[in-house]
């Protein structure tokens, strides 16, 4: 039996998650700007700088703004440790955002200095992330798989922070790594598998059945996925020493990674709709279209990465990279937004007087039609994407770049809109 | 292996019959549950719940009401919930 003990402060304000996902369509419309503004061509390749840009303001712009503002939010809630020194996390927000800016300007023709601004932003971001985060998470009051699932998210973080940071020199004036192909292969496996796929996977546990009433994930079926992740994180990290004579070395460390990738993009996704299936009260929520969706890209993505791997047509490689960040985790994580947000504004405002006296319900907090919206605006942007990348049309770059756009509206409402409800 | 009680609930320390089932409702509504049925609390008595999982939110709002509270994990990550007015 064991006595709880936490006190008010312990919970993060609102304002600290509410600021990292505020920043969130901004990112994307960066996104839709690098798309409407360059030939559809630029895509063809993953090594141009415009595909350079629209991926890492995805990765960066969306996908960590979104990862870190929840880990603030979630460390407390789920593992029941407070992040020490939380209130850091507003400069961590500020220096994340200036890292992002110089990091795109510099890809789209910017001076060199832009990037040393980027990378001394990120890195001291990343300190005053990394270490209260992990600090908290060295010591959490349940020891859960959702709890070891966070911890290799973050272990994963801080190796893809080394390897994008040492890579990102090169477009600092410095040199670009020896192996360099390989530096990007660990920091593009590890960003997706163990940074997102870890983290992701480890709030599904948590957050399918408490809000779409599905049946629990088995502890079992947890721990085979955390461990499968893990073994192709380190398989991964073990190719650095392995030389197959008749793959490259990019490719060795892209097969080591498929124990990791199996479970986040043929498991996971498999036993998630599963459960979603077998929901006993079919309620409909909006935001489980998202998940849908995003799962159904998730089981695209192995045949995806075979194709990127084995064709000789480089356009396989940015549609990967595609699905993996705007299709996969791109979807979920908006899906997300769109249960979270409203949770958070009526624990935060609420909560507090539930029992006391009438308080609003969470579902009247945000309604099923802009959710909707949100929902078509992402997954019409993410073919259109695709078609873009396939195709190579200008009028489909620009069409991307539009919905793209309205995807960052629609969602900025959206948050807006559910924000700053206080009655 | 975890022990049941013939109406499938764990062994636990708080007694089975005492116990309402939370697990089956959708966020947030174990937590007002939670704090509805505390409001009514009389000196004496105590509400005991079972979870889905330790619910650490709803501790703040506990200890600003004056409330003791004690958890217990169990094997499958769900989670008994025992509160009384802190004495």
């Amino acid at each position: 039996m064991r006595t709880g003990g936490l006190s008010m402060d312990q919970a993060p304000p609102l304002s600290i998650p509410a600021s990292f996902f505020l920043t969130i369509p901004l990112g994307i419309l960066f996104a839709g700007y690098f798309m409407f503004t360059s030939i559809a061509v630029s895509f063809g390749s993953p090594w141009t700088a415009q595909t350079l840009a629209l991926a890492h303001a995805g990765t960066l712009g969306v996908l960590a703004m979104g990862m870190v503002g929840a880990l603030y939010q979630m460390t407390p809630v789920i593992a029941g440790v407070p992040v020490p020194m939380a209130r850091l996390a507003h400069i961590v927000h500020g220096l994340l955002l200036v890292g992002l800016i110089g990091f795109l300007w510099r890809l789209v023709d910017g001076p060199d200095y832009a990037m040393v601004i980027s990378i001394r932003s990120f890195s001291l971001a990343l300190i005053l992330f990394l270490i209260p985060m992990a600090w908290a998470l060295a010591r959490p009051a349940t020891h859960n798989e959702t709890v070891q699932g966070m911890r290799l998210a973050l272990a994963s973080l801080a190796i893809i922070s080394l390897a994008g940071l040492v890579t990102a020199r090169g477009f600092a004036g410095g040199p670009f790594p020896d192996e360099e192909m390989l530096w990007v292969q660990i920091h593009m496996t590890l960003a997706l598998l163990g940074w997102v796929g870890g983290l992701l996977l480890a709030v599904s546990w948590q957050v399918i059945p408490m809000f779409y009433l599905t049946s629990t994930f088995s502890k079992s079926s947890r721990q085979w996925l955390l461990g499968l992740l893990f073994m192709g994180l380190v398989l991964t990290l073990a190719s650095v020493f392995i030389d197959i004579g008749f793959l490259s070395r990019g490719q060795t460390a892209a097969v080591a990674a498929l124990p990791a990738a199996v479970a986040a993009w043929l498991l996971h996704p498999v036993f998630v709709l599963r459960n979603i299936a077998g929901r006993k009260r079919k309620r409909s929520d909006a935001s489980l279209l998202f998940w849908n969706t995003g799962l159904v890209f998730a089981l695209l993505l192995i045949p995806t990465a075979l194709a990127a791997l084995f064709i000789y047509d480089p356009r396989w490689q940015v549609l990967f990279g595609w699905l993996a960040i705007w299709g996969w985790a791109g979807t979920i994580l908006h899906g997300m937004l769109s249960r979270i947000v409203p949770f958070l504004v009526w624990f935060h405002r609420y909560s507090a007087r539930v029992g006391l006296e009438p308080v609003p319900s969470m579902r009247s907090l945000l309604s099923q039609r802009r959710i909707q919206v949100g929902f078509f605006l992402h997954t019409a942007s993410v073919l259109s994407g695709s078609a873009t990348i396939l195709i190579q049309a200008d009028m489909l770059a620009k069409l991307t770049g539009l919905l793209l756009a309205a995807t960052a509206v629609s969602l900025a409402s959206t948050l807006v809109h559910v924000l700053k409800r206080r009655k | 292996m975890e022990k049941t009680d013939p109406r499938g609930l764990p062994e636990t320390s708080a007694d089975p019959a005492d116990i309402v089932d939370l697990r089956g409702l959708e966020a947030p509504e174990p937590m007002v549950r939670i704090l509805a049925a505390c409001a009514k609390l009389a000196d004496g008595e105590s509400f005991n719940a079972r979870l889905p999982h330790i619910p650490f939110p709803v501790f703040p709002h506990l200890a600003a009401r004056g409330l003791a509270w004690e958890t217990e994990e169990l094997a499958d990550g769900s989670a008994i919930i025992r509160i009384r007015p802190a004495s």
